[in-house]
Order: C-alpha cells, then structure tokens, then sequence
C-alpha cells in the first residue's frame, strides 16, 4: 500500500474536525482522486484542497510555540505534499498564480514531509517564466523565485533572481528606496533567495546570514503588508533556511574535506540538500563509525532505487580519492551501459576535483596490469580478468573496491564470477586498510550476507532504508469481456457464426483494507467466439485479440503522462510489443531522430527497431549491439523515448527514468515445455522502483498486468515485497551447481581427467576458481595447501548458506580439483587458471594456440599491420570452428526464421562473415550478403545483430584473446622478433579494420561507421600526419566532423569527449577560484581585449552546438572541440561566470573566473 | 470566499507567527486554521463591502449565511458608502502605484 494511503498516518495527520472529512473519507476520497487522475476522469475535491491548507497550517505552526507535537506536524506536511500534488494534476482550471502558490505549497510539504527530491520534481511541472522574464505582479514574481529556490535549481535560479535585482534596481533609480514601498516584499524575497543559493553553493554563513536578514524585512514590512503571497514566500524560506543549512553539503560533510563538499555543490549535477538517509548513514547512525572513516573497511548500502544509493556511493568515492594518497578506486558494475553511465557522472564531479576517471574496456588479456587512474570503472568479467592475470598488482593499486548491484551474486548467469572475485578480494584484504563497499538495491538486512562481509568481528557499517521520494501506487491491470454488448457475425458461406464481445480494461489501486478500481471507456480488445457444430461457442484464437494486443491501449494512454517501461519476458515478444505500440501512435516524434539514424546506419532500414524509433517507441535486450542499447538509454534519459520494451536485462540497475512502469508476464515456456520465470523477485523489485524517479516525478505507477485470470486481491502480492523479502542465494548454493560438483566427485574416483570435463556451468566455475585460488596464493608466495583454499572458500557466500553437510561436500570437490592442480605441469595450470575460462575450455584454447604456433612457424610472413588480413590467418576455418564450439559460446550459426528449433541452422559461411565484419564493411551489406537465405528482412537484421552482439563482440575476442597471449609469451619467450598484434580482439570486438578505428572506439567513439569513417581520414591526411589522432582532431572545429565525417549528434558528442585534452583543468581551476584561460578559434571580428563576453551555444545548430563567444559586437569566436566539454560542463553547473576576452602569445583567449 | 478561506488563513498565519514576540498572540495565530476547522466560537466570518453612497444597497449581506456554517452570531458586516468611490479607487491605485509608469501594472 502507497504511504500516501496510510489510514494510521491519516489519522495521525487530520484528526477528526466538524469542518473536514474524516480520515476513512480522506482515504477513499484519495484513492479515488488518484484513480480518476490516471484515468483523466476529474477534478479534485475541494474538501480535499481545504484539508490540505489545514494541514500545512498545522505542518508549519512554530515548534516553540508547542501548538502540535513534531510526528504529528511531519505527517501533516506529508498529507498536504500528497494532496496539493494531485490538485496540481487534476484538470482543474487554476490561473497561474493559484498553480505556484498550490506548486510552492507542496513543495513545503514534501520537504517537510521528508521527501526532499519531490520539490525539485514539482518545479518541472510549474509554470515559469522563460528569459527574458517580463516583469509581473509581486507575489507571482515571489512564488516564481521560491518555486525554484525549494526545487534547489541553481541554473535555473540565478537567471531568474539576477533579472528581477535589475528589474528592482531599475524602479528604485525610478521611486527611490523600495523597502519603503509595497515592493518590499517581492525584493526581500530576491535578495534572500539569492544569499540562500549563494549559502548551498559556496557554504558562507555570511550569505546565509544576509538572507536571514533579506527574509525577515520581506514578512515583516508593513509598507508591503498587502503583498501576502512575497510575505508567505519570504516566511517559508526563512522557516527552511535552518533545515537547508543542516542538509547542505557544507553541513553533512566533513568539514576537513571541503574539496568534496564542493564536488557535491558544484559538481554535475549540483547536489544543494543530501536526502534523509544519505544524512542518517553519514552520520553514522546505529552507534556504527561514519562511513567516512577510513577505518570503516567493510561498507554494505542497501537502498531502493530512487533513495540515493549512486551519490552516496560517489560521496564515498571521492572522499576517498579527496582524503588520502594511498590508492585507487576500482568500481564495478554489472553491465557496460551502467559502467558507462556511472562513470559520466562520476567523471562529472571529480572534474572539479581535477582529477581523471578511466572506463575500462572488455575482458581481454591484453591488459593485464590495472589501470593506475584515480578512480576507474569496469566490469566484474574484467575485475576477475585483473585478479587473475596479477592479483599483487590489483591490490596495489586500488585501496578501495566499490562493488555496485551486489545482488547479482545470485545471477544464474554470472553470479558465480562476481562472488568468487569478491570473495578473494575480500580473504586477501582481511589485514589491510583496503575498503569494500557493497551496493544494492535488493540486498535487505540479510544476516548472511552481513556474515560473508564481516572481517573477523569486525561487522560491516551497513544501512538500510526502505525510503523513497517519489509515492509508488502499485495497481493491478486486468480486462474482463462485456458480453451484454456482444454483437453476432452471422455464417457466411463456410465460415461460421462468430460472436464478437468487446473487453474493457480495468486498473485496481489497492488502498490497504480494500481496492479502488476505474475501467477504460473505450474497448481495450475483443474477444471472438466461434460457433461449433456442436452449438457450442469455444473461444476463437486466432481472431481474439491477444493478451499483448489488449496491453497497447494501457500502454498509450499512460505514455500521455510520461516515460514508460514495458518489462516482457522474451526478447521476440519485447520486439513484438514495441511494434504494436509503435503502430497505435500515429504521429513521428522527431527527437528520437538520433536514435532512428544511429539504428539506420548500424542495424539496416529493415532492421525492427529502424522502423519504430522515428514514433519515439523502442526496445531494449541483451541482444542489441551495446552502443545501440547505450543510445537507447541516452535517448531515455534525454526524454527522447515515449515507450521502451524491454527484457529483464535493463532493470537490473541502468538508472532510467520512467513515470510508468508495466510488467506483462513475468514468464514464458521453453522449448521443452518448462516454465522458466524470466523475472525473478530481485528483478521485479527493480522494475519496481524504475516507477517515479526522484527529483523528476513525485509519483511512479507500478502496473502489473494480469490479463489471463480475473482480479483477486492476491494478485498485488508480488508487488509488496521489499529488498528484506528478497534472499540472496549463492549459485553455488542451487541444487544444479551440487549435483555437479558430486558427479564431479564421483567421476574422479574413475578418471583422472574429471577435472577437464563439463558439468553444471556453476560447478564449472567453482573448480576453475580452486585453481585459481591455488594459483593467486602461488603468485603472492603465500603457502599453498587445501587448508589454506579452504579457508578462502569459507569467505565466501556460498559457505555462509550452506549446511554443514553441504559444505563437506564443497571441501571435497575442491580438495579434488586442488590434486588435479598438483598433478598438471606448472605452466601449463598457470595458464589455465589464470584463462578465466572453464578447464575444459582452458585445455582447448591451450590445443588452439599449439596449432597456431605450427602454422606460424619460426618466420611470421604475413603483414601485422593488417588486421584483416591476421584474423583471416589466426582464426583459419578450423580454428573458428574450434572457438564456435567451445561450451560458452551460445550462438554456433543461423536460423532461418525466429521460430525455427534451434540446431536448424541455416548453411552460412562464418569466417566470411566475420572477415567482412572486421574490414568494415556495412551491416546492411553483411546482412544481404551473407544471409540471404534468411527471407525475412527484419529478422535478418535482427539475427545478424544478435550474432555479432554475442559472437563477434563478446566470445571471439575474449578466446582469441587468451590464445595470442600464450602464443606471443611463447614467440617471445623463444626470441621472435615478431609478436601477434594484442589489438586483434579489439578489431573483432568493435569490426573495425584499422588501429586508428581501435583507438577511437576504445576512446568513447560508439559508431562502427564513425571510427571507420575518421581513420580513413585520418590516414590520408596531408597536413601534420605524425601529430597524434587526437590533437588532429582537436584541431578542427564541430562543422568539419559533421561534413568530412558526416557525423551525426551522437558522434559529435562522442568526438568531443575523445579530442578533449586529457588532464584539462578549466572546471577545477575555475572552480577553485582561479582564472583560467581557454584558447578560441577567432571568426572574422576583430577582438578588443578585455571586452567581457557571454558564451552562447551556436543558434539553429542541433545539440552539441559549437560553443560561441559572444561580445556586444557580435560572436567573435568559438570554443575550441578540446575544450569543448570542460567548458560545456562549466555552464551547465549555473554558476555565474565572468567571461573576458584577451590575448596571448598562442592567439586569442578567453579568461573565465567565477562572479563575485 | 469560502473556497478560498482555508488557503488565506493558511498563509496568513505562517506570515502572523513571525512578526510578533507575543507568545500569546503568536499561538493565537497559530491555532486560526484549526479553530475554523472546529467552528470554535471565536471564529467567525467577516464582510466589507465599499460602494457609492447613491448607490441602492438592498441585502446585501442576506447570503453570507448561507455559505458558512456559522452561528448567526458568527458573522459580521460593514457596509461603507462613499460619495464618489470611483475617484477613491482610482487615487488609491495611483499611490500604490506611484512612480511604477515604466511597467505594466498587474
């Protein structure tokens, strides 16, 4: 039940007074208000609104004075958050003052209410001026300034606030003194705002002194007194202004450590006010050390989404790299988009640090030493890549492992990979400083996984809310056949009868004790009934609307009120929805233009999601190429997309914005007529709380349909669990991953090569990993024996779930595996477990590399410049067959429709294939190419892209990784003068055919084509070949990418964050205080030195526009691409800049400094 | 009025609590939207009207009953009639606005 439907915090909040409804009645009359908003079906009550004024006058009568007890006046402020919420969505007609004056009203309430990210959300929807913000009537001047000041919008605020000082400056040159006038108010109201913002981004208790001061003369000025609205404003921010100062950065951080008070404040996105248990944990609630210790070693976060889990994880982070010298930080994220996306915005704020953030690429060995940035990110594939190439040289260089969506351990899949590196991680950090932070949304108060972090009695510093700023309603959607209004087809030559009866949708809000329900006006499907010889009317399958076609008309009408998340259970039918969806919407929604071209030149026109991203629909699984799944979730975030379907894999932890989420079926059959439960309750919390995302909405509605039975109660069960209900069960802990061991166990009473055979895909991994372990105690001269693998097996989590029966077992197969290590000669069990790879494969990848060597011989004869030409060498048609058929690889060819079994493969030649793929050629062309005998142009496409997604980017390049390192050790080892190129995994990885392609697509580039496309370019360039790629870049300007490379915006975003100059300091500099000069390439204008200047995005361009220095005289240059991003942040922060223009001995600058 | 009622007292008892150091007087202002709510004695509701002093005034009060839930003895009425209202609204306006010609007035 949504909090807002409380009847204890009701009645808590209300009480029982002649002149309001009672507290039952608020309720229904509540649920029933949320349900007729979602339906659009009416107008808000006006006992509802009247209750709310109540309210917020209990909520803000003055503490001292004792009138109302503190829990009863925070349930008011909550109460009349809610309900002025919803007259702020009703259809009623309210003029514009009415809206700010109910906006500013609920936000108070949300503030109060301890709901501090639904102020800034309700600002989105208030109606505020845009500049040049013609002068209006006093109060509406006032509720404009407070709106935005509570929604903490610093870029937003500044603008507005410095145009009405000047406005008021201009009528004082005209009146004389306006304290003396009925402006008093309405300029106590600016002048404070702007010292209360001034205090949250700059920490001076002077500016929050001044805006005491401002605050107080604006309610107190009897000249103004009739200005009631200024005076209201003016008494809620005096009112808050000791609440802010104690959630402001400059207050909750440790004083010692101003740099990351300053990240927070003027990072990016500007963090003004931390939310109440970002405020509890750091200030070490539970009698537990702050976090903020150093000596707090083992962290463990457990917070829904939407309760800011990711920014307290970056306070953690860059307090670290802030407050001490002795390492980095290495964090980890389940997928490359979260990477990515963690790192953008941690890159953000450690920009004002100045300092660099490093996103590691995919899981080959090429790299074996860690980065040695301050902080880099990766994935737990590569964490374990690391561990197991040099694990000496891992925990050298990271002092801290910030491991994000933990729950993950218990991942069929992959689990397995992230907790045996975990736990290593944590056996050989029991005796050091180095710190482990835990993350998850899903873990709860788990006693088990507390015990698998604790270091000896040493517990981990843990906290757990259950907090959330947006309210979630959870609803059930259901359909029901209206067979009152069923109309009869009449036989028609040898068709039958048939009867026709619409279905009409329902949504039912579960309210506590009972469920409000409203019903679609319209037919959400119909359901067609066929009459038999047998006078009987079974259900006609194929001309009733399916359960999917009766889900488009839910879905498009919630799109009407925001972003929509579909979770389906199957890939096909995530593509099938989204088409439906796609065909219900009868407009193109031109901003999700970047999507559709990108989708156009890297998946084909025929290609499915092509086709329906120009409606702003699209959908999201595993299976896309990662920079297509990556631009998808850009185009979400930037609002681009009405509508994503998706597979469960984009709930598990990217941080999208959706207003709506809806989960179909949760399940599907498999092949063999098993129900496989595609997602899980972990997943489905997830789900959960993408509904209503925090500083955006102050709602989320959480949908789950239930088309197939008719409503009961229990149908919401499934919505109610919270991460406390979830357990985390190891993988090794399924019955699957036991047996495996066990016929492990048996088989090597039998054999001897039981360790090189396969069993379950987690026994599999557990045996790979005693080798391991044996091998990482070996490289860190520590005594190897089975006592010593046991007792990092018993750091586990998989120990801590097991019986002790169980757990014998787990002993035994390792004590097995750990012989059969003793028995293999030393190089070669080196190179196995350090491979990353089952045994058995590892034994195969160690067969393919002896046969490459013969076929090399003692001379190379091929040109290693060559990419194409190497990989057509290396991966001859036996060695690709080998790798293809290796256990991990998922995808050996083909079919020739989405249908068919899986072994008909259709017959396609694979080294061609992939030959092609490497030289660059075009994905339309490949598609026509080599498939043609798959007829349908969509699912070619769509085959193609899935092959390439699971093939060529992730399975070759990680094999073939593995086998050039031991082949060049071995060419090294007996004095070739040649070694194969290391970058070769990387050229099949991107399909990229050159060095100069590898480099950009390592460097941020995400197009195939864009890569391809600059270092053709980049090749025949005349002037200044030798200079380095991406100073040839940098020195030109963002028209010439869009021409010579026909670049679209995406890749111009991609191009400048590549051509930026690494270790520029212009956000930390300016920030700092300093004055910082940026170079700018001149237009044709003259420059007067010393002029001051506005920099100005370039008009009618789309985004990233040029950046144009703008004097009095006209635009007298632009920024340069190298400086691009630095200085497009720094605008973006809303700080007040001063701009001068200058010039030096390199040509024309700017200067920019912060305004006094 | 009645619509609006709840939100003016509201707002006006959050300004009143901060301009007076009378404890008294300040809770007094504290407890105004709880003692409407309650139709406590001491609430009550009151109407100015100011016209023209030809103006035919005839009930104008007669109504105010019926839209609050009030004792009789809850409510209270000025009538002011002036002998020319118009220029008295006008010259008001004039001094509130007074020095404001460069902007559009409300």
């Amino acid at each position: 039940m949504d909090r807002a439907l409380d009847p204890d915090l009701l009645h808590a909040a209300v009480g029982v007074h002649e002149q309001l409804p009672d507290p039952d009645t608020l309720r229904q009359l509540l649920a029933d208000t949320e349900v007729n908003l979602f339906l659009q079906q009416g107008d808000i009550d006006e006992a509802l609104l009247d209750t709310a004024w109540y309210l917020q006058a209990v909520a803000t009568a003055r503490p001292d004075l004792q009138i109302y007890d503190l829990p009863r006046q925070r349930h008011a402020h909550q109460v009349s958050g809610h309900i002025f919420d919803l007259a702020l969505q009703s259809t009623d007609d309210f003029s514009t003052t009415e809206r700010l004056r109910l906006t500013l009203a609920a936000q108070v309430g949300y503030l109060g209410g301890d709901l501090t990210p639904n102020a800034a959300a309700l600002a989105r929807r208030a109606p505020l001026p845009d500049p040049p913000f013609d002068w209006s009537e006093p109060g509406q001047m006032s509720l404009e300034a407070g709106v935005l000041v509570l929604a903490l919008d610093r870029a937003a605020t500044y603008p507005l606030l410095d145009a009405r000082r000047d406005q008021l400056a201009d009528l004082e040159s005209e009146i004389g003194d306006v304290t003396q006038t009925p402006y008093a108010a309405v300029d106590g109201v600016v002048r404070g705002a702007r010292e209360l913002i001034n205090y949250l981004t700059y920490g001076s208790r002077e500016a929050l002194q001044e805006a005491r001061q401002h605050l107080t003369r604006a309610v107190d000025t009897p000249t103004a007194a009739s200005d009631v609205d200024s005076r209201w404003v003016a008494a809620h921010l005096l009112r808050l202004s000791d609440e802010l100062q104690d959630t402001s950065a400059w207050s909750a951080l440790p004083p010692d450590l101003p740099n990351l008070s300053r990240a927070m404040t003027l990072g990016d996105p500007p963090v003004l006010s931390l939310w109440p248990p970002q405020l509890s944990f750091l200030a070490g609630a539970d009698g537990q050390p702050s976090p903020l210790d150093p000596r707090a070693r083992r962290l463990m976060l457990s917070f829904p989404t939407s309760a800011g889990k990711t920014l307290l994880a970056q306070i953690l982070i860059l307090a670290h790299v802030a407050s001490s010298d002795v390492g980095n930080v290495c964090v980890v994220a389940p997928t490359h988009s979260l990477c990515r996306e963690l790192a953008n915005s941690l890159n953000r704020r450690l920009r004002t640090l100045g300092r660099e953030l490093h996103i590691e690429g995919p899981v080959w060995f090429e790299q074996t030493k860690p980065p040695s940035d301050r902080v880099t990110v990766m994935t737990p594939e590569r964490l374990a890549g690391l561990l197991r190439s040099d694990p000496a040289a891992l925990l050298h260089e990271y002092s801290m492992f910030v491991i994000d969506e933990a729950h993950l351990v218990a991942a069929p899949a992959r689990g397995w990979r992230l907790e045996e590196t975990l736990s290593l991680i944590h056996h050989l950090t029991v005796d050091t400083d180095h710190r482990i932070l835990v993350l998850s949304a899903a873990l709860g108060n788990q006693s088990h996984v507390i015990q698998w972090m604790t270091v000896d009695d040493e517990k981990p510093v843990k906290h757990h809310t259950n907090w959330r700023g947006p309210r979630r309603l959870n609803a059930v959607y259901t359909d029901k056949a209206n067979f009152g209004e069923a109309t009869d087809e009449p036989p028609r030559g040898n068709r039958r009868a048939r009867r026709h009866v619409p279905m009409y949708g329902k949504i039912h809000l579960h309210t506590g004790d009972n469920t409000v329900a409203g019903e679609f006006i319209e037919p959400v499907g119909t359901l067609v009934l066929r009459h038999t010889k047998e006078d009987k009317w079974p259900r006609d399958k194929t001309e009733s609307s399916t359960e999917r076609e009766r889900l488009v008309p839910l879905i498009a009408h919630v799109a009407q009120f925001g972003a929509v998340l579909v979770v389906q259970p199957t890939r096909v039918e995530a593509q099938r929805l989204a088409q439906e969806v796609a065909d219900a919407f009868d407009d193109e929604d031109s901003v999700a233009r970047n999507l559709t071209d990108l989708a156009r030149s890297r998946l084909t026109e025929a290609h499915p999601l092509t086709q329906i991203a120009p409606k702003g629909v699209a959908f999201h699984h595993a299976a896309l190429p990662v920079d297509i799944q990556a631009e998808i979730e850009d185009a979400v975030r930037a609002g681009h997309i009405r509508v994503l379907v998706a597979t469960s894999t984009l709930i598990e932890g990217v941080n999208l914005p959706f207003k709506t989420v809806i989960v179909g079926r949760r399940g599907y059959t498999d092949s063999a007529g098993e129900q496989i439960e595609s997602i899980d309750p972990a997943g489905l919390l997830n789900a959960v709380g993408r509904a209503g995302r925090a500083g955006r909405e102050t709602e989320g509605w959480m949908i789950l349909a239930e088309q197939s039975a008719a409503y009961n109660d229990h149908m919401f069960d499934p919505l109610q669990r919270t991460g406390n209900d979830l357990e985390i069960r190891s993988t090794v802990t399924a019955e699957s991953a036991l047996a495996g061991l066990s016929e492990f166990e048996d088989l090597a009473r039998t054999t001897q090569d039981a360790i090189f055979r396969h069993y379950d895909a987690v026994a599999d991994g557990f045996l790979s990993f005693v080798w391991f372990i044996a091998q990482a105690l070996e490289d860190l001269e520590r005594a190897v024996s089975i006592d010593e693998i046991v007792a990092v097996i018993e750091r586990t989590l998989a120990w801590q779930q097991l019986d002790p029966h169980q757990r014998q077992g787990l002993v035994r197969a390792a004590a097995t595996a750990y012989e059969a290590f003793e028995a293999q000669p030393r190089d070669q069990r080196e190179r196995w477990s350090r491979s990353g790879a089952s045994l058995p494969t590892a034994r195969t990848l160690d067969t393919v590399a002896e046969q490459l060597l013969g076929r090399l011989g003692p001379d190379l004869t091929i040109d290693l410049e060559d990419l194409p030409a190497v990989v057509g060498f290396v991966l001859d048609d036996e060695t690709l067959t080998m790798l293809l058929e290796l256990e991990e690889n998922t995808r050996r060819g083909f079919k020739p429709y989405r249908s068919a079994p899986r072994d008909n493969l259709i017959d396609v030649d694979l080294r061609a294939l992939l030959l092609d793929w490497v030289a660059g050629v075009e994905i339309q062309e490949l598609a026509d190419q080599h498939l043609a005998a798959i007829p349908d142009d969509g699912y070619r496409s769509e085959a193609l892209a899935e092959f390439s997604a699971s093939v060529f980017e992730h399975h070759l390049p990680w094999t073939l990784g593995v086998v050039l390192q031991w082949v060049n050790t071995r060419l090294d080892a007996t004095g070739s003068a040649h070694l194969l190129p290391e970058h070769l995994p990387a050229a099949i990885h991107y399909g990229v055919s050159t060095k100069t392609a590898i480099d950009l697509m390592r460097g941020g580039i995400r197009s195939r084509r864009l890569a391809n496309a600059v270092a053709i370019h980049a090749a025949s360039r005349t002037s200044d070949p030798e200079s380095p790629l991406r100073d040839w870049l940098g020195s030109q300007t963002i028209t010439d990418w869009r021409e010579l490379f026909e670049a679209s915006p995406t890749e111009v975003a991609d191009l400048l964050s590549f051509a930026r100059t690494p270790g520029a300091q212009v956000v930390s500099s300016v920030l700092e205080g300093s004055d910082h000069e940026v170079p700018i390439d001149m237009s044709d204008h003259s420059i007067d030195t010393a002029e001051t200047a506005a920099l100005e995005p370039q008009p009618g361009v789309p985004d990233p526009a040029p950046i144009q220095v703008v004097t009095p005289a006209g635009v007298i240059g632009t920024i340069r691409p190298a400086d691009h991003d630095e200085v497009s942040q720094l605008l973006s922060i809303g700080v007040q800049l001063n701009i001068v223009v200058a010039t030096s001995t390199t040509g024309p600058t700017i200067t920019i400094s912060l305004a006094p | 009025m009645k619509s609006r009622s709840l939100s003016y007292l509201s707002r006006f008892s959050l300004i009143a609590q901060q301009i007076t150091d009378d404890e008294a007087l300040a809770r007094f202002y504290g407890e105004l939207a709880e003692r409407w709510v309650d139709r406590d004695p001491t609430a009550g509701v009151g109407v100015s009207v100011g016209t023209d002093s030809d103006a035919r005034i005839s009930g104008c009060f007669d109504r105010v009953t019926s839209y609050f839930e009030f004792e009789l003895d809850q409510h209270q009425a000025q009538l002011h009639l002036m002998a020319d209202f118009s220029e008295l609204a006008d010259s008001a306006r004039d001094e509130i606005w007074k020095g404001c010609g460069s902007w559009t007035e409300p």
